[in-house]
């Protein structure tokens, strides 16, 4: 008897303790994508020229937000050397999508300084979906004239 | 004498009226007899001498109850019906421990424990103790590169885990995840896993269990050594360590040191993606992860059978390089090759963790007095050749290519009594405290300048209330206070400034650290209850309250975090993580069949988080800002482990199953981060014939699985199930006094390309070793 109580006692927490009910429906971890579509990986822009990112944004959910950012790569990031410019050329702007749309596409025009250090940038775009998912692309261009690449 | 005393003791207050005698011997299942082992009987006792014969006269007739204990053996019990004198043998069985294969609960405690032992640490050793570690049931590594790793218990790691070594918290779990366990596994004596509860005698962070590491083994007399070698493909790493041991007469001292040096380690493809670049790599090498890893060890011991005292010293190295192709923003160009495997170039991170411990004990027949006293200074680098986002930011001119430099200071302190109330009761009191304090340097910011105390005391009651039960009560009370210095960003506040930006939200961003000083306190509970069902099977039911201080990162820092990109902010309103922990475990030992299952919950009522706040950081590089937030979450899961013998073949399976969520108000439970998927492993071993040069042949083939991970925290990667191929010959040389052990091992034998979910290079799409060709050769020097 003591041991039936025993073993019903061990078999009954041991369902007890791991079942458990699943109620996920709504959770959302699916990040946004993004196609950026201009400019392509190491496209030259001329300073003082008006540059223009496009991207195809989308999400199962809906998008939120996006982020576009110009800044050098040649900033010494962590493995090469820094080159000391007194002056580097950046850029950013923070966008909604309207009315948390799944599919969204991405037009914006930047206006590039005729008196931009010429070198590699990155354009880098980050986007958000409405539950706080996050996703990033980056493509990496020149900015000058007569490039050897 | 000890024995003198002992009867001297034990015989007081005893009656004259008896008739009979009982007379023992203690033997081992060898039948080997064991001096010195304790025999309570009723409210006597005595140890036995130097043939394992125990003795006592005057003796009345009635029932008494029989418990004879001896380290390194379980506790035997039985009741005696004395109305004539008798003689009786008492076999005691060694306490069981994690040997190649088996894992198995020690008898007699009331909370689920596994004892790991040197040759388990040995015959799975994988670079790291905590990756070597993770074959245990229940455990898991999160792991940087080759060498780094730390441990994670049932979905919980960082500082929801306590790792100890003797008796010390290690200090260096608040760092991130691209930081390791700074204990060397080659020289680790033994381990002790205690899963569900912990908080009573080690305080806040032992949410999860407890990684007891114990480096305080009594040698045996004369002079040991033990000298081990392995070198492994993937990495091209090669491993010497010596471990000795003299002792003599009361005195003993250990020296132990371990030296691995590492390249560059491979995967089994050609491209990774990372943030939609693709980085091809060469020969799949993952350029600039080479490193370097030193380990000294010393220790002196004086041991007495009344007193015990032990002094270790140690220092442990390692230096390592970060993958650069993925450290940050991609780069194709670092991930080429950079001229040498083995160089350790930009970026890397240095470590070195220098310890001091120190342990007396006094003993009496039944009560122990304990002390233990540590200092550990955990002294992290990170060094990456000199970068801003802040284009007004100026190398600094001593160490340009110092990013961050971490000096934690911790001084830890312990006094505990034990007191065995004879037969069935066992009381410890202690009191702990710890100071830390944390430096700084380097032109990045991180991690703020903070000190903070703690002080706890505790009490544990045991009560073996019948020979098949045991029950276990504690308590602890805890208060802690913690001082976080501020830091303003003056260059940020420039720079942000230049820019244009708003002075509120300049002000704002660049307050890098807010300045607070903060009072915390908690209570804990615990309460644990063992029954052995049958004699075969036992059950094991724990419940108990645990807690978990904020850290200073959690409560004051706001910034990009350096390798995460991603901005995070502290809270200071955040409150002592408080939780519940239930663990439930069942033992059955029959003949050759061993299972061992488990399950458990932890609830958490304020579980603290990164939430992600779905609004851009103003700063470069900066996606969206996450803010440490607080909610009610739980975790669930069920462990099983079972070992079969079969003539020569033995069988093994094992299989972890982990849930879990938060529990939000808003009723969207998103799953907690790093979770560790639903995994098994299952082993064949085949035992050879001897041969003359060739003994104790084994061969073993295994394989290991996990599922899809797809319950993941937001912003995490779904990681997709794999199943890896793993065979091993071992064999004893016998050449004369000389027996060298070879282990010759193939990991991942189809070369399988497959991700590990809790590994920090998950995240930027690299994969796991492929096949990986090690050998281990143990050799011991008499």
């Amino acid at each position: 008897m003591k041991k039936l109580a025993s073993l019903s006692f061990a078999i009954i927490s041991l369902i007890g303790i791991s079942s458990c009910s699943d109620d996920d429906a709504v959770v959302d971890t699916t990040k946004p994508t993004i196609e950026i579509t201009t400019p392509t990986d190491h496209q030259e822009v001329e300073p003082g020229s008006v540059f223009t990112v496009k991207a195809n944004l989308a999400d199962n959910v809906g998008l939120a937000s996006y982020k576009i950012e110009i800044h050098s790569a040649e900033d010494g990031h962590e493995h090469k050397a820094k080159q000391l410019h007194d002056e580097h050329y950046e850029y950013a702007f923070t966008g909604e999508v309207p009315n948390k749309a799944t599919t969204y596409t991405l037009e914006h025009s930047i206006n590039i300084p005729a008196d931009a250090p010429e070198e590699h940038y990155h354009v880098g775009i980050t986007v958000l979906d409405v539950n706080g998912n996050q996703n990033q692309q980056f493509v990496e261009i020149f900015i000058g004239h007569d490039h050897e690449h | 004498m000890r024995l003198l005393l002992t009867i001297v003791l034990c015989m007081l207050g005893y009656g004259v009226f008896a008739q009979h005698q009982l007379t023992g011997v203690v033997k081992n299942s060898m039948g080997e007899n064991i001096a010195d082992s304790h025999v309570d009987l009723s409210s006597n006792c005595v140890d036995t001498d130097a043939s394992g014969t125990f003795i006592f006269t005057d003796l009345q007739s009635g029932t008494y109850t029989l418990k004879v204990s001896a380290d390194g053996y379980g506790v035997y019990q039985e009741k005696i019906h004395l109305n004539q004198s008798k003689q009786i043998i008492v076999v005691l069985s060694e306490e069981e421990t994690l040997e190649t294969v088996v894992i198995h609960t020690a008898q007699q405690k009331a909370y689920n424990q596994q004892k790991v032992t040197q040759k388990y640490l040995q015959d799975n050793y994988s670079n790291s103790l905590a990756k070597t570690l993770s074959n245990v049931v229940g455990l898991d590594a999160v792991t940087v590169g080759s060498q780094t790793a730390k441990p994670m218990m049932r979905g919980l790691g960082f500082t929801r885990l306590a790792v100890t070594e003797n008796g010390i918290k290690q200090e260096g779990q608040q760092w991130g995840a691209d930081h390791g366990l700074e204990i060397d596994a080659l020289t680790t004596e033994s381990v002790e896993v205690i899963k569900g509860v912990g908080t009573i005698t080690h305080g806040s962070d032992a949410i999860a269990g407890v990684i007891e590491v114990n480096n305080e083994t009594i040698p045996t007399d004369g002079f040991k050594a033990q000298y081990i070698t392995t070198a492994q493909s993937v990495n091209k790493s090669w491993a010497n360590a010596l471990n000795m041991s003299y002792k003599k007469g009361d005195h003993f001292y250990k020296f132990k040191t371990s030296y691995t040096t590492f390249a560059d380690f491979k995967v089994p493809v050609d491209e990774i993606t990372y943030l939609s670049t693709k980085i091809p790599l060469t020969d799949g090498n993952m350029t600039n992860t080479a490193g370097n890893e030193l380990s000294v060890y010393g220790q002196w011991g004086y041991v007495k059978d009344d007193f015990q005292s032990i002094l270790s010293v140690s220092q442990f190295h390692n230096k390592s390089g970060f993958f650069a192709g993925a450290h940050g923003i991609p780069s194709v160009n670092d991930a080429k090759p950079d001229g040498s495997e083995r160089n350790i170039g930009m970026p890397y991170q240095q470590v070195n963790h220098t310890k001091v411990t120190y342990h007396a004990k006094w003993l009496n027949t039944h009560d122990v007095w304990d002390f233990k006293f540590g200092f550990q200074r955990n002294h992290r680098q990170e060094y990456s050749l000199f970068h801003s986002h802040y284009s007004n930011q100026v190398p600094p001119e001593i160490n340009p290519n110092l990013e961050l430099d971490f000096k934690l200071n911790t001084l830890n302190a312990e006094l505990s009594y034990k007191k065995d109330w004879l037969l069935d009761h066992t009381t410890i009191l202690g009191v702990q405290s710890q100071y830390q304090t944390n430096d700084i340097a380097g032109y990045s910011y991180l991690m703020p300048e903070y000190d903070r105390w703690n002080l706890g005391v505790f009490g544990k009651h045991t009560w073996n209330f019948a020979t098949d039960w045991n029950l276990e009560l504690g308590a602890r009370y805890d208060v802690a206070n913690i001082k976080v210095a501020g830091f303003f960003d003056e260059v940020l506040f420039d720079y942000l400034s230049q820019r244009g930006t708003p002075e509120d939200q300049a002000l704002q961003n660049a307050q890098r650290a807010v300045p607070l000083s903060k009072d915390f306190s908690r209570g804990n509970v615990a309460f644990g209850v063992s029954h052995q069902i049958t004699a075969d099977w036992e059950s094991t039911l724990t419940v108990a309250s645990n807690f978990r201080f904020p850290t200073a990162m959690e409560l004051s820092s706001n910034g990009i975090h350096h390798g995460a990109f991603r901005h995070e902010q502290g809270n200071q309103n955040l409150d002592v993580e408080k939780g519940w922990a239930f663990d439930l475990s069942q033992h059955f030992h029959k003949n050759n069949f061993k299972i061992n299952a488990s399950a458990y919950l932890y609830y958490f009522t304020n579980y603290i988080f990164l939430k992600p706040t779905g609004t851009f950081s103003i700063l470069p590089h900066g996606g969206q800002v996450y803010k440490y937030d607080q909610s009610k979450a739980m975790l669930t899961g069920l462990e099983v482990d079972a070992h079969y013998q079969w003539n020569k073949f033995g069988f093994q399976a094992q299989a972890a199953y982990l849930y879990n969520k938060q529990i939000s108000d808003s009723g969207v439970d998103y799953p907690l981060p790093f979770s560790t998927p639903i995994n098994g492993q299952f082993n064949v071993q085949y035992r050879l014939n001897d041969g003359s040069l060739l003994q104790q042949n084994q061969f073993q083939v295994g394989t290991k699985t996990a599922l899809q991970q797809n319950r993941i925290a937001q912003n995490e990667e779904v990681t997709p199930g794999y199943t890896i191929v793993n065979a091993q010959f071992s064999s004893v040389l016998n050449f004369k006094s000389f027996k060298p052990q070879i282990r010759l091992q193939v990991n991942n034998v189809f070369n399988t390309v497959y991700y590990h979910h809790n590994s920090f290079y998950r995240a930027l799409d690299i994969p796991e070793f492929g096949r990986n060709i090690q050998i281990f050769i143990t050799i011991p020097i008499n």
